[in-house]
């Protein structure tokens, strides 16, 4: 008996198991046909674009005042109504041209392709602007140490535009509306000149668009697009989240205009709704008290520009003093400007 | 009518940018620069036959549903781009010996017309001539509303090693849906119907880079499904690239699908429950049938499958099934 049932253990064969595909090969299967069904063209090209082709954005997250017109002048007219602003951005575009003519564009900007050869920027409207106005006022400098300066160019060959190329990184289609935004925003979040004011009005618009689609705002999306930490961007949630009150909407208004600080508005959206009026009463309805309103003139790291700006404008008598100026020394080059405008000051009171 | 390429596809370098089209009164097709291609057709259809499993019934479908559209009045031009050969063998007689597609029966070596070409092929055209010299004369077929590019076994493994060799491949994937683009086929036909080869090569990426419909046939067995998930990533990367209108798939065909055998009926069942490929699957499924094999080789009698008796049980799936998929291209 004992050596039957050994024989039919021996003779007992491994069966195929009759089950068909592993269904782990039809998920994989499926998960493949949903990405198929729902690729979309996201890839960007490298294009070298001739500048009249470019369009700059108007709703661009950063502010921004100047033209194209302006830049191929290279001057702002006195009768312009921005004429403050633009001459302060006109600065930075000279700073950012002079960077370009020295290193190149490291960084190219971003756009999408319109019908026929134009593409429409996304990001990239500082850099795009500083490269016309290298091609006309940047010139090879004659100093030794000095490899570029500004020269102002009174009849600039606009048909250099045409022939003139910049490399940009073209998406084929034009992104969907939310993505647009959070290319553009992804692409200056990491600049210092990007004001609160500008992110804010960004971050509305931003909840705007999506809430048409009945989507939330998300703080995962403030982290990607504003560069945002997690709690910081849960308190830009909070305050969006709270726009709706009058209170609320009162200051975003006073922050928009560089009226009220951030660091306020937070507070304000975490305060109970009940407490928002009388905080917003103390803080802003209070008798007015007299101080002197501070403008930062901003930061600039290309002593290069601070020098040819300064030699640029200084009167006849006052040059040789500023040409002997270390300008390659940041504290020297500080104080020069500092006494720059004081004389320019003088000059124009 | 003869179309011209400027500049043809040449082995030697990679000229996309100068691989314009113009007919014989000099129209453009293509900008020079290339820089707008045709993004979609007028109302042309293109209906893409693709698993990288060979054996699934890709040719077999190819035939059954070319004879259907036709028999529903639509205009169609068949390519064969699968060096087997098998689907022109339906329609084109084919040389048994190597493969080479039948003098063209408007072949006529006096006429000037000729002359003009930049390299005359021997009196036939394949599917090789539409990639190497950008035009193509399809052969008349039994049927009046259709025509066929057959493909040539030597040629075209020629050229797929050229292609290989000079690394021309993104120029030859986007040059059928060119090709596809021009004023003749748009006019002259409602659906294009391509049977590919069971492999990943430029021509089948060609292939799907012209279609607008894909069509995945499957066998009930682990391989043919797992070959569905490369046709997937092809078509996954062809909607990445697409400006205008997405390729769409018609659906999942199972076929030689044996109700028998329970490993076959598990795994349509699980498909059938899986949430995104159940919706895709057509039905009736192409059952392992004796009368399809014998109704699509080259001297059936009779020729087609829907000459058999109504109550054939073959005629009558495949009726059905191509109905099915006939309603998906054509809506």
């Amino acid at each position: 008996m004992i050596e039957k049932s050994e024989d039919k253990k021996q003779r007992k064969r491994p069966t195929i198991k009759r089950s068909g595909v592993q269904a782990k090969t039809i998920d994989n299967v499926a998960r493949k046909v949903v990405a198929a069904q729902a690729a979309n063209v996201l890839e960007f090209e490298q294009r070298q674009v001739p500048l009249s082709k470019i369009h700059i954005w108007d709703s661009q997250p950063r502010t921004l005042h100047l033209t194209i017109e302006d830049v191929c002048r290279g001057n702002i007219l006195d009768d312009d109504e921005h004429a403050l602003i633009k001459n302060d951005e006109l600065l930075q575009i000279n700073t950012l041209a002079l960077s370009i003519a020295k290193q190149g564009l490291i960084n190219s900007p971003i756009a999408y392709a319109l019908p026929g050869k134009d593409v429409q920027l996304i990001g990239g409207e500082r850099r795009t602007l500083a490269s016309i106005y290298a091609l006309f006022h940047i010139v090879p400098s004659g100093e030794a140490g000095v490899e570029y300066e500004t020269i102002h160019n009174e009849s600039p060959d606009r048909s250099l535009l045409e022939t003139e190329r910049m490399l940009l990184k073209v998406f084929p289609k034009k992104p969907d509306e939310i993505e647009l935004e959070c290319l553009a925003m992804t692409d200056n979040a990491n600049r210092e000149d990007l004001s609160i004011p500008d992110r804010l009005r960004w971050a509305i618009r931003f909840d705007d668009k999506k809430q048409k689609r009945n989507h939330q705002i998300e703080h995962r999306e403030l982290i990607a697009t504003l560069g945002l930490s997690r709690s910081r961007a849960f308190a830009w949630l909070k305050v969006l989240n709270e726009r709706s009150d009058k209170w609320v909407s009162l200051v975003i208004e006073k922050v928009c205009n560089n009226k009220a600080n951030f660091k306020k508005l937070e507070q304000l959206a975490e305060a109970n709704p009940e407490d928002r009026e009388s905080l917003y009463k103390a803080w802003f309805e209070s008798p007015a008290q007299d101080s002197k309103t501070k403008i930062p003139l901003g930061v600039s790291t290309n002593l290069d520009a601070i020098r040819s700006l300064v030699l640029k404008n200084i009167p006849e008598e006052h040059r040789e003093h500023f040409e002997k100026i270390n300008w390659k020394k940041a504290k020297n080059a500080k104080n020069g400007f500092a006494e720059f405008l004081n004389i320019w000051e003088k000059q124009h009171d | 009518m003869y179309y011209q390429v400027c500049a043809t596809i040449k082995c030697e370098s990679s000229p996309a940018q100068d691989c314009y089209l113009n007919d014989t009164e000099g129209r453009h097709y293509m900008d020079e620069n290339n820089e707008n291609p045709p993004n979609d057709y007028a109302h042309l259809k293109v209906l893409t036959i693709g698993n990288h499993k060979g054996g699934v019934a890709k040719t077999t479908l190819s035939k059954i549903i070319s004879e259907y559209c036709v028999r529903k009045g639509k205009r169609v031009l068949g390519i064969d781009i699968d060096p087997q050969c098998n689907f022109s063998g339906r329609f084109v007689n084919m040389n048994s010996e190597d493969g080479a597609p039948p003098p063209h029966p408007d072949f006529d070596p006096a006429d000037p017309a000729w002359d003009d070409l930049p390299y005359a092929p021997p009196g036939y055209w394949s599917i090789s001539e539409f990639f190497k010299l950008g035009y193509v004369e399809p052969y008349p077929t039994d049927y009046e509303n259709m025509r066929f590019i057959p493909a040539h076994k030597k040629d075209l493994t020629q050229f797929l090693e050229q292609v290989e060799k000079n690394e021309i491949e993104d120029v030859v994937i986007g040059h059928m849906r060119e090709m596809l683009s021009m004023d003749y086929y748009q006019e002259e036909f409602d659906l294009v119907i391509i049977d590919t080869p069971p492999q990943t090569s430029s021509l089948t990426a060609s292939a799907t880079r012209a279609a607008t419909h894909l069509l995945i046939p499957t066998e009930m067995q682990e391989d043919s499904v797992a070959g569905m998930a490369d046709m997937a990533q092809l078509w996954q990367a062809e909607n990445q690239t697409r400006l205008g209108s997405k390729l769409e798939m018609v659906g999942i065909l199972p076929t030689k699908y044996d109700s028998n055998s329970a490993s076959q009926r598990h795994t349509l069942e699980a498909l059938e429950k899986n949430k995104t490929l159940g919706k895709s699957l057509i039905d009736p499924p192409m059952r392992y049938l004796q009368t399809y094999a014998n109704s699509s080789s080259t001297y059936a009698n009779p020729r087609s499958l829907f000459e058999m008796h109504e109550k054939t049980a073959a005629r009558k799936e495949a009726e059905a099934f191509c109905e099915v998929v006939f309603k998906r291209v054509f809506g």
